[in-house]
């Protein structure tokens, strides 16, 4: 029976993380504490992360439940949109050569990732975000491109070249 | 005596330049701004504009993020006193006397003691960093790698000693960010650790990336899978902004002791503006009642002046770790040294002596700042209440995008933007399972100075571990860091802190 389900899944990820840089730094050379090599600092600072990870996962079980520890409903609806509009800003100003999608440039990139991170929200109006989308894509043309300078791909690469 | 004066002269000449004074300026409003608006703090804010100051000085640099700094303590205040809402934490207990007063139809009052606190206690905290970062940075020079080491110790375990929730936790986020800190190529041996051969990787992760992820993404998401914000806005006009004579009499002896309070918190690792506030609000509410004085929870203009004075005072002190010995005590103070990395100045005891334009720069210009927050603030209260009334659903998708941008020009490469994605979501996760993400911050900014640090210490002891116990400074620090950890754990203190952090949800 586990009493708190946050402490608990905190101490395996805690175990998960210091092992796999444990594994890591015996790969390097860890040396003596007079002549420190390359895995030796990483190596002690994983292994006393996996000792807390476990201590705060074996004391996380217990007969009474702790409704402090509960983890909640999960709502994948911001994760989704907030890191896909991340992600879609990042592939659509460089283009992705894997798929064969060219640079689509700044302005499409700021209008598109402001459409998708509005998404996220519970109350999406699709007016609304085309507006702020395109209130942003102007403000970020005369900021960056104008003001600035940044170097920066304006227009997709099929019209500029 | 004299030499102090010559020194807030050099700065006071650095820092009045048109261009650094504009600078103070602009950092001042951005912090007022993302002040008042809830869910967007100073550590996303600067870590958004970091790229923007490549181009800057490094003191013009550091005047501006400074102005966002302690400007948002301003900023937050409004919102407590207006909408019951804290912009930042360290206006919590403002909102308890804070926006009684102003339902009471008192707002004005209570928007003018905030502001005249934060002022004298900017003007008391300015005066406190001036005078006691020099002879600290003097004693901090003679410092050897062991004692770093033990002082970074004393820093990170002070540091989550003093974050709410779960110790254990806490110190494995530390862990974690040490962790994270070691990818990269090694400064000693030249190997690229966990690099999996990517040469990205190799270079190491800025925390710029990590910063964004985790405090920029990574509060959106929590604040969007939590449900929309509430705010109900005070509709009514502030009216009457200026005190009446009693109001001064009554609120100025808390701003000093706020000021005091603060200043000295401020120092502590981990410490900064909350922890000031809520000591202040503390110590107004054990003091006796004046006959006739209404009780503090219930718009006592005490409960106002103290807290604010104190996190004004909080904020500024908190650069004194950072200024003199190049130990952040919270994540903005993390930024700052990377702000000053940037412009290829190792933060350290060294930097007044190396660069005293910048050191006594930005302390002129933290005075200069709160002159101006005091007076473009109480005028523009109506500006910066029709802000409020920005729906969040507006806001959200702009920092997500300000976000992007700024991930991708700082180093110009979209590696950056799959990092930060990555980290957003393991930030997330982490949060999720009730862990802080302050802690891992520190620990990625300090683990590869700590790793140096220990290096050297045992091959001057030839690797015996008791260099660090032996050196009487370094000893002092590991037993202050051990007591800390041990008055935690006593029943007692534990359950009091559970108390104080509870007051605080």
């Amino acid at each position: 029976m586990i009493k708190h389900h946050q402490n608990f899944l905190f101490g395996l990820v805690a175990m998960m993380i210091g092992i796999a840089f444990a594994l890591g730094a015996v790969t390097y050379s860890v040396g003596t504490a007079a002549r420190m090599g390359a895995g030796y600092f990483p190596f002690y600072v994983a292994c006393v992360l996996i000792a807390l990870g476990l201590w705060i996962t074996v004391t996380s079980v217990g007969r009474k439940r702790d409704p402090e520890g509960d983890l909640g409903g999960l709502n994948l609806r911001p994760v989704i949109f907030i890191l896909g509009a991340n992600l879609l800003f990042g592939i659509l100003l460089v283009g992705l050569p894997s798929i064969g999608l060219p640079s689509m440039g700044l302005l499409v990139a700021v209008f598109a990732t402001v459409v998708v991170a509005a998404m996220a929200g519970q109350e999406f109006v699709w007016r609304e975000a085309l507006v702020l989308a395109v209130i942003l894509t102007a403000t970020c043309y005369v900021l960056f491109v104008a003001l600035l300078k940044l170097n920066l791909s304006v227009l997709p690469s099929f019209l500029t070249a | 005596m004299n030499e102090l004066l010559n020194n807030l002269a050099l700065g006071f000449s650095v820092a009045l330049t048109f261009q650094n004074a504009m600078y103070a300026l602009i950092g001042c409003l951005m912090g007022t701004l993302i002040g008042v608006l809830p869910g967007l703090g100073p550590v996303a804010t600067i870590a958004m504009l970091l790229p923007a100051t490549y181009a800057m000085s490094p003191v013009t640099a550091l005047i501006m993020l400074a102005g966002i700094y302690y400007g948002a303590q301003y900023g937050g205040s409004t919102t407590a006193i207006l909408v019951n809402l804290p912009g930042e934490p360290s206006s919590i207990v403002t909102t308890l006397d804070g926006h009684k007063m102003a339902l009471n139809g008192r707002a004005g009052p209570a928007l003018a003691a905030a502001g005249i606190g934060s002022f004298i206690a900017g003007t008391i905290g300015t005066i406190f960093l001036a005078a006691f970062a020099a002879p600290l940075a003097k004693v901090a020079l003679e410092f050897g790698p062991a004692e770093y080491f033990s002082l970074m110790v004393f820093g990170l375990i002070g540091a989550v000693v003093l974050a709410s929730g779960s110790l254990a936790k806490a110190v494995a986020m530390i862990l974690i960010g040490l962790l994270v800190g070691m990818i990269g190529t090694d400064v000693n041996s030249g190997i690229p650790r966990y690099a999996f051969d990517m040469p990205e990787l190799a270079d190491g992760i800025g925390f710029v990336v990590v910063a964004m992820g985790v405090f920029g993404y990574g509060e959106i998401m929590q604040n969007l899978s939590r449900g929309a914000l509430h705010r109900d806005i005070l509709t009514q006009k502030v009216t009457g902004l200026m005190p009446t004579r009693e109001d001064m009499k009554a609120m100025l002896p808390p701003i000093l002791r706020g000021a005091a309070i603060g200043s000295i918190l401020g120092i502590l690792p981990g410490g900064g503006a909350m922890l000031a506030a809520f000591a202040s609000y503390t110590v107004e509410k054990k003091k006796k009642l004046n006959p006739g004085e209404i009780p503090l929870g219930q718009g006592n203009i005490r409960g106002v002046a103290g807290p604010e004075a104190a996190n004004n005072a909080g904020a500024q002190a908190s650069f004194i770790p950072m200024l003199t010995l190049g130990i952040p005590p919270n994540p903005v103070m993390a930024l700052m040294v990377g702000a000053m990395m940037i412009h290829n100045i190792q933060p350290g005891p060294q930097v007044i002596a190396s660069n005293p334009e910048l050191f006594w720069g930005l302390v002129a210009s933290m005075w200069i700042g709160n002159a101006m927050l005091l007076v473009l603030n109480l005028p523009m209260i109506g500006v910066w209440v029709k802000l409020l009334t920005v729906p969040y659903r507006w806001l959200f998708p702009s920092i997500v995008l300000f976000c992007a941008i700024g991930v991708f020009t700082t180093n110009n490469t979209v590696w950056d933007i799959w990092m930060v994605a990555l980290f957003g979501l393991f930030g997330y996760i982490l949060m999720r399972l009730g862990a802080e993400v302050a802690p891992l911050m520190l620990g990625l900014v300090l683990g590869p100075m700590m790793e140096e640090f220990l290096r050297r210490a045992l091959i001057v002891s030839g690797g015996r571990w008791s260099v660090f116990v032996t050196r009487p400074i370094s000893a002092t620090l590991l037993v202050m860091a051990a007591l800390l950890v041990v008055l935690i754990l006593s029943p007692a203190l534990k359950k009091r802190r559970e108390e104080a952090f509870k007051e605080e949800d």
